[in-house]
Parts: C-alpha cells; sequence; structure tokens
C-alpha cells in the first residue's frame, strides 16, 4: 500500500486529503516558485563568482562571463531539482535564495576588474 | 521498491518519488510547447529545401556536387544589393554550400541606412539570387510564400505573439515568445535530468520494446525514444539554453557591462560575442568598395577544408567599410571563425580563430554548431531530421503515457476525471492534430491563388487554423476514435501532397527523380515516408478504438503496473 | 563507405550486447546465456563498438566522426530493440512472464 499511496499520479482522486487541499497546491506553488526563482538566484549567484574568479587577472573578461552564464544552467537544474526535494518547502527556499545571493554579492564585490 | 526510506524528506516523503513527480509535471505543463519545437525543429532544419519546394518557380537543380563559383556569387549579389540600397550599413549575404543545404541561391539581406529625424527608414532589402544564372531572383515570378523560413523562426519565435518585452525594475525581460521558449528549454533540461535520475532500469530496458501492454508499451516508447538518443537529447536542449543565454540569465553580463544605453554594445559584441572585433563606426566619408574576389581567395586559403558561406559587409561605400568572411565546413567550428578585411583596400585586418583562449566558450561555440548543425553533410542531415522526429514522439509518448497510466488507474465505475479528459483529448488534437496543420501548410501553398494578398502569411494561417479544427474535432469525438480518425486524415493529407503536386506544378516526382534533382524528389518521398507510417498508426489506433467500442471492460483491469 | 562499415559494427555491438541480457538471450536462442556467453558477447560488443568509432574517427576526424557514431548508435539501438520485439515475439516481462504468442494482440 506504501508504494501506491507515494506515488501521486497513482492516488485515487476521491478521499485522500493530501490530493486537493489548498494546503497541498500552495506547497505546490511555493516550490514550484522557488525552483524558478530561487533556482534563478542561486544559478546567478554562481554564474557571478565563477565569472568574477576567472576574471581575475585577466585581460578579456569575455571568457570569464561566458563560462560562469554556460555553467550556471546546470545549477539552475539542480536548483529546481532540489526545490522539490527539501523536506520543508521553506527550506528549498532558503538553500536556493540564501547562497544564490551570498555568492552574487561575493562576486560583485570581486568584480571584473574591468 | 516504493518503500519510505528511512530519512524520508521530499515533496512525497523520498527523493525518486519528488523526483519523478517533477518530471511528469514539468513534461504535461509544456509539452504542447515542446512538441511544437522539436517538430518545427527538426522541419526548420531543412528550412531551404523546403523552401525551395514551395517555389516551384525557380525550376529544377541538378548541381549538388560541383561547388559554386563562390567570388562569382559574391561579386553579383553585392552588385545587386548596392543597387538597390546604395549605403546600407549592414549586408549579410548567405552563400550555398555544396551538398549540404540543397539551395541554389545566394540569400541577401541588407539594413536600410537610419533616417532623418522624424522620417521612418527606408525598407531593407531582402532578395535571393540565383547561383547558376547569377541574378537576382525576381519576386513577381516567383510566388510569395514564407517558406521552410517561417516554420525554422517558429521553433524559437511561435507564431502570433508579439515581439516585445517588458521592462521590470529597469531590466528589460527577453520578448515574450523568446521567454516562453525560453521556459520551455529550461523545462526540458529538467525533464531530462530528472528523467535520467528516475529511471531505474535504464540499462536493463535498454532495449525493450512490450507493445499490447498499454501504459508499458507507453512507458517502453517513451524510454527508447528518449534514452536511445540521449546524447542528442542532451545536446539540442544545453546548446538551445545557451543560444539566448544572455537573454535568460542577464546578470552577470549586466554586471560586467551595465544595462540599457550604457552599454558598449560594440564591445559586449567583439569581447562577449566575439562577432564583429573589427568593425569601426562609419566616417561619413565615401570611398569605393575594393573587389571581393580577393578577399575571398584569402579567405579560401585560410579555411581550406571549407567552403565560404557568411559574408558581412558592414558600412558599404564607406571609408571604413570592413567584411568579415566566415567559412563553414564539416568540423564544429563554423559559425565561430571569421577573417575581416578592410573593404577599402582589401587588407586582412585580422582573424578570430575558434575561442583558443576560452575553452568554455569553445564548448559553447561546438554546442551551438552541433545545435544549427549546418556542418552536417547530407547522411548526417538525415539523420538530424530523424532524430529530431524521435524528439518530437519522445514528448508525444510521454504526453500520451500520462493519460494512459492515469485512465488504467481508474476503476470500472469510475468516470475519468475533468484533468484526465482533457488531456487525453487534447494529446490527440495536439500530436496528430499539429501534423495534419504541417501538411495543410504545404496543401495551401500549392492552393492558394498565386497573386493573392498576403499570401504567404495566408498559407501560415491555414496550418494553424486546420491545428485549431483538429482540436476542436479532438474535444468532440471520443478519444479512441479521435486518434484513428486524425492518423487516417493524417496519412490521406500527406499521402496526397506529391498528387497536388503533380496536379499544380511540373516539379512532381516523375520530373525530379528523372532530372536528377535529389532534393525536390526527397520531399515528395518523405511525404510519402510519413503517410505511410502515419496509415500505420491509423490501423493501430482503429483496432483499439474497436476493441474498446466491443463492450470491453475498462482499460483499468487490465494490466495494472504498480507504481513505478 | 564509412557508414556503412561503422553501421554494421555498431550494429552487431549492440546485438551482441542485446543478447548478453538473459531477458533478450531467451527469446532469441532459446536457453539462458551462461556466464561464459555473456562475457564473451560483452566483450565482443564493446570491441565492435570501439572499433566502430574508431573508423568513424580515423575516416571523419575526431568532432564529425564522434558525431556520426552518436547518430549509428541512436539508429542501431532503435533496430535492435524493434528487431527484438517485431522479430522473435514478445520480450520476456519484467517478472518473468511471457505472453505467448496466442495472447499477443
Amino acid at each position: 500500500m506504501t508504494e501506491v499511496a507515494l506515488d501521486i499520479a497513482a492516488l485515487p482522486r476521491s478521499g485522500k486529503t493530501l490530493v486537493r487541499t489548498s494546503g497541498y497546491r500552495l506547497e505546490v506553488l511555493s516550490r514550484s516558485l522557488a525552483a524558478i526563482v530561487g533556482g534563478f538566484i542561486l544559478a546567478s549567484g554562481v554564474a557571478m563568482i565563477i565569472a568574477a574568479l576567472l576574471a581575475q587577472g585577466v585581460q578579456a573578461r569575455g571568457p570569464a562571463i561566458a563560462s560562469g552564464t554556460l555553467v550556471s544552467w546546470l545549477f539552475w537544474t539542480g536548483g529546481a531539482m532540489w526545490a522539490f526535494y527539501a523536506r520543508r518547502h521553506w527550506a528549498a527556499w532558503g538553500w536556493l535564495v540564501v547562497p544564490g545571493s551570498a555568492l552574487w554579492a561575493a562576486g560583485h564585490v570581486i568584480g571584473f576588474g574591468g | 521498491m516504493g518503500q519510505v526510506s528511512k530519512d524520508a524528506g521530499g515533496f512525497h516523503g523520498a527523493f525518486r518519488q519528488s523526483i519523478s513527480w517533477m518530471h511528469t509535471w514539468v513534461g504535461l505543463v509544456l509539452g504542447v510547447v515542446l512538441y511544437f519545437m522539436f517538430v518545427t525543429g527538426t522541419t526548420g532544419y531543412a528550412q531551404h529545401e523546403i523552401t525551395r519546394w514551395m517555389k516551384p518557380e525557380l525550376g529544377l537543380q541538378t548541381n549538388f556536387e560541383t561547388p559554386h563559383d563562390t567570388a562569382a556569387m559574391a561579386e553579383a549579389a553585392l552588385a545587386t544589393t548596392l543597387a538597390n540600397l546604395p549605403s546600407a550599413p549592414l549586408i549579410y549575404l548567405t552563400l550555398p554550400v555544396t551538398g549540404r543545404d540543397g539551395t541554389g541561391y545566394v540569400n541577401i539581406y541588407a539594413d536600410s541606412p537610419p533616417a532623418p529625424e522624424g522620417q521612418e527608414p527606408a525598407e531593407a532589402y531582402e532578395a535571393q539570387l540565383s547561383a547558376t544564372t547569377l541574378q537576382p531572383i525576381d519576386p513577381a515570378e516567383v510566388r510569395e510564400t514564407g517558406g521552410g523560413q517561417v516554420l525554422y523562426t517558429m521553433h524559437y519565435n511561435l507564431h502570433y505573439i508579439p515581439f516585445e518585452s517588458l521592462t521590470l525594475f529597469g531590466f528589460t525581460l527577453p520578448a515574450w515568445p523568446t521567454l516562453i521558449v525560453g521556459i520551455a528549454t529550461m523545462f526540458m533540461l529538467v525533464a531530462i535530468i530528472t528523467g535520467i535520475v528516475v529511471h531505474k532500469k535504464i540499462f536493463a530496458d535498454l532495449f525493450t520494446f512490450r507493445p499490447g501492454k498499454g501504459q508499458r508499451s507507453w512507458l517502453d516508447a517513451h524510454n527508447l525514444s528518449s534514452v536511445l538518443a540521449l546524447p542528442f537529447m542532451i545536446m539540442i536542449t544545453y546548446s538551445g539554453l545557451i543560444m539566448y543565454t544572455y537573454d535568460y540569465m542577464p546578470t552577470v553580463k549586466a554586471a560586467a557591462y551595465g544595462v540599457g544605453d550604457a552599454v558598449d554594445t560594440a564591445r559586449v559584441d567583439c569581447e562577449l560575442h566575439e562577432y564583429g572585433c573589427f568593425k569601426r563606426a562609419p566616417t561619413g566619408e565615401r570611398a569605393a568598395l575594393a573587389p571581393l574576389s580577393p578577399m575571398i581567395a584569402r579567405a579560401e586559403v585560410a579555411y581550406p577544408d571549407a567552403e565560404i558561406k557568411w559574408i558581412d559587409i558592414f558600412n558599404a561605400g564607406d571609408t571604413a567599410a570592413t567584411v568579415d568572411i566566415w567559412p563553414s565546413g564539416g568540423d564544429l567550428s563554423g559559425g565561430s571563425t571569421f577573417i575581416s578585411f578592410d573593404a577599402v583596400t582589401g587588407e586582412v585586418l585580422g582573424t578570430k580563430g575558434a575561442r583558443q583562449d576560452n575553452p568554455v566558450g569553445r564548448v559553447g561555440d561546438v554546442l551551438l554548431a552541433l545545435h544549427e548543425g549546418n556542418y552536417a553533410g547530407p547522411m548526417l542531415r538525415w539523420m538530424y531530421l530523424l532524430t529530431g522526429a524521435v524528439g518530437a514522439a519522445m514528448v508525444a509518448t510521454g504526453l500520451v503515457l500520462w493519460s494512459t497510466k492515469r485512465r488504467q488507474k481508474l476503476k470500472a465505475t469510475e468516470r475519468a476525471d475533468l484533468g484526465l479528459a482533457f488531456v487525453e483529448r487534447t494529446n490527440v488534437g495536439i500530436i496528430a492534430g499539429l501534423l495534419i496543420a504541417l501538411a495543410s501548410y504545404f496543401w495551401a501553398n500549392r492552393l492558394l491563388p498565386v497573386g493573392m494578398e498576403g499570401r504567404a502569411d495566408w498559407e501560415v494561417n491555414v496550418m494553424f487554423l486546420t491545428w485549431g479544427a483538429m482540436l476542436t474535432h479532438a474535444a468532440l469525438r471520443p478519444a479512441r476514435k479521435a486518434w484513428a480518425e486524425q492518423w487516417l486524415l493524417a496519412a490521406l493529407a500527406f499521402g496526397l501532397i506529391p498528387v497536388v503536386n503533380a496536379v499544380t506544378t511540373d516539379i512532381h516526382l516523375g520530373a525530379t527523380l528523372a532530372a536528377g534533382d535529389w532534393v525536390l524528389a526527397s520531399f515528395d518521398l518523405s511525404m510519402l515516408g510519413l503517410a505511410a507510417f502515419f496509415a500505420l498508426a491509423a490501423r493501430k489506433a482503429a483496432s483499439r478504438a474497436d476493441r474498446s467500442a466491443s463492450s470491453q471492460p475498462s482499460a483499468a483491469t487490465s494490466v495494472m503496473e504498480p507504481a513505478e | 563507405m564509412i557508414w556503412i562499415v561503422s553501421g554494421l559494427l555498431t550494429l552487431a555491438g549492440l546485438s551482441a550486447l542485446a543478447l548478453s541480457q538473459s531477458k533478450h538471450h531467451k527469446p532469441v536462442m532459446g536457453t539462458l546465456p551462461t556466464i561464459r556467453r555473456v562475457r564473451s558477447l560483452r566483450v565482443g560488443g564493446w570491441l565492435a563498438l570501439a572499433l566502430a568509432a574508431g573508423f568513424c574517427v580515423q575516416v571523419l576526424g575526431a568532432g564529425y566522426g564522434l558525431v556520426v557514431q552518436t547518430a549509428l548508435l541512436n539508429a542501431a539501438g532503435v533496430a535492435v530493440a524493434l528487431i527484438l520485439t517485431y522479430g522473435f515475439g514478445q520480450v520476456q516481462g519484467g517478472r518473468g512472464q511471457t505472453r505467448s504468442a496466442a495472447n499477443r494482440r
């Protein structure tokens, strides 16, 4: 029975309160936003810090910026997956927004020397 | 399997379930956009071939092996352009490449000079020049059509959606179509990675296909189409994302170069995009352009294994004019290397090689080259088309899998809920309907009157009207019948295209095969091939519809697969 | 030409790898494979794939060659799957059940 109960797609539509409550829908919304927005913040932070670090002591900044930006998508995807794995939805937000913002700030401070 | 793990976290108490849930929903929510993108991307890849078929007045072409005279084409194209637009700030020439894009013409695009205060700028100059006659193709002699290019453009710009952007807090978002397509691509990336994570038996089931078992069969089909083509799927998705990456992830670029009017676009172009590095601001003094032939000869020496494909001329007629010449070879650096000339003296200003100091950038360039697929020879081009079709099938089987799985979970007396009924029906209209709509686009090309006003727009309107009609049909018919009927319609719609072609033009299959114009012949033959495939699908769908009609108990009581 | 050579090698290699799995070996060969058979099929299969890739890269260059090989793997994979299903009867179910031809729709 446990395996059926955990598969949301398999849950019968009537009866189980887990499926159709507003609390469930709110959580889906919150986590989805965390995935998109929070993931974006994390990805931006990673992009910033990578770009800033790579731009140090180098004349051409283009490669550094390209590297950071291109790689950031992996972190966006990972962050999005994390948003649905975190035990609590506000933990999802926290672990994406806080490190993301911190990295972004750090990258900004280090700067591009440009 | 499916047991709650001891440290149960996640949205559904366990990692696998959360990721599985994500995979289902990112696929379902934007499945229609992704399916549309795969279908238009695949057909758009053959845009030049399709355009030639859609412009039968261009006639047959038989030279696919002997390279064209690049210098002659370029000189003729430039002469035509300057005759029509003497001081164009930007001229783009796209030359046909032997055996790799089936065109017989040079594509010309020239921007008009900026207009004085208060006046509208003149129209840009766009034309095609025949590679064999070196004469511009008279638009009055060829039917007005968007050709394959419209399909290609729809792949990343959709259609009917205004190309405008919203500005929030000083940041200009990407234009709406770009935004939607970008979000769909991001969802696709999540779908791929979650799909890999969640597919437990990825190696054990690598060659497994069990037809006739309901949901299990659809899952097998979905797995097969995704896993076997996985490198392509990862490549096409990630490269699609980085194609507009600075629109979707503007933060770093904004931090480095500023936003809005503060941005030095020339600097960004050269430093970041490595384009137009030797371009100079116009001085206002006139000077004649040096002949292109020596420049082209020089470029051909610099790139011995490639053909010249793109020539960009900046500020033609000015003393600061420059010419960038880009090769397109069978290697993956095409589109990222070029040689730049002073257009007045003909001297080399510099070259841009494949990004030597920028390994990540170079990977990005390679990915973009892979996505565009311009480097591919004829055989590989066919593989691109097939794999693109597999991608469309991947999305389609995923959509059908969702509704099949839901329906099989219903008990015998239960009716489908609104969500399931909606998805079941729209699936037919989306999947089969879009294909029928595509066929109708080609029908419209042959049947709409040649002199008709706004013909090109109406060809596309017919396509979307047909799609709408198919969605309506699917809404009104029971799902199983709708599948059978639409697949049959698809088979007829595609199968009769060579017939319509023969009746309305003289580039029909008999003529093209006899003359050796294998590009045009391939189009008609592909239509027949697709029709055969859809006929098969129609037969399977019809037998399934008959079976369910002959009072069989609901599918729910047949093979009930426990949750993955 | 290279497509045919590498294509056939890839097909052979993937077929061997497929047959090394019992659920595919059984319908095709009639018996479950021995450990030795599995090992030799796997080694042979990977060898064929490596040869195919090697030929592609040598004839077509690294970048283009690897792309071609990837495309061949895709096509051959689909071919093997379809041949196993439609040529040799229904694949063994995940729980060891088979559907006989009589039950097959």
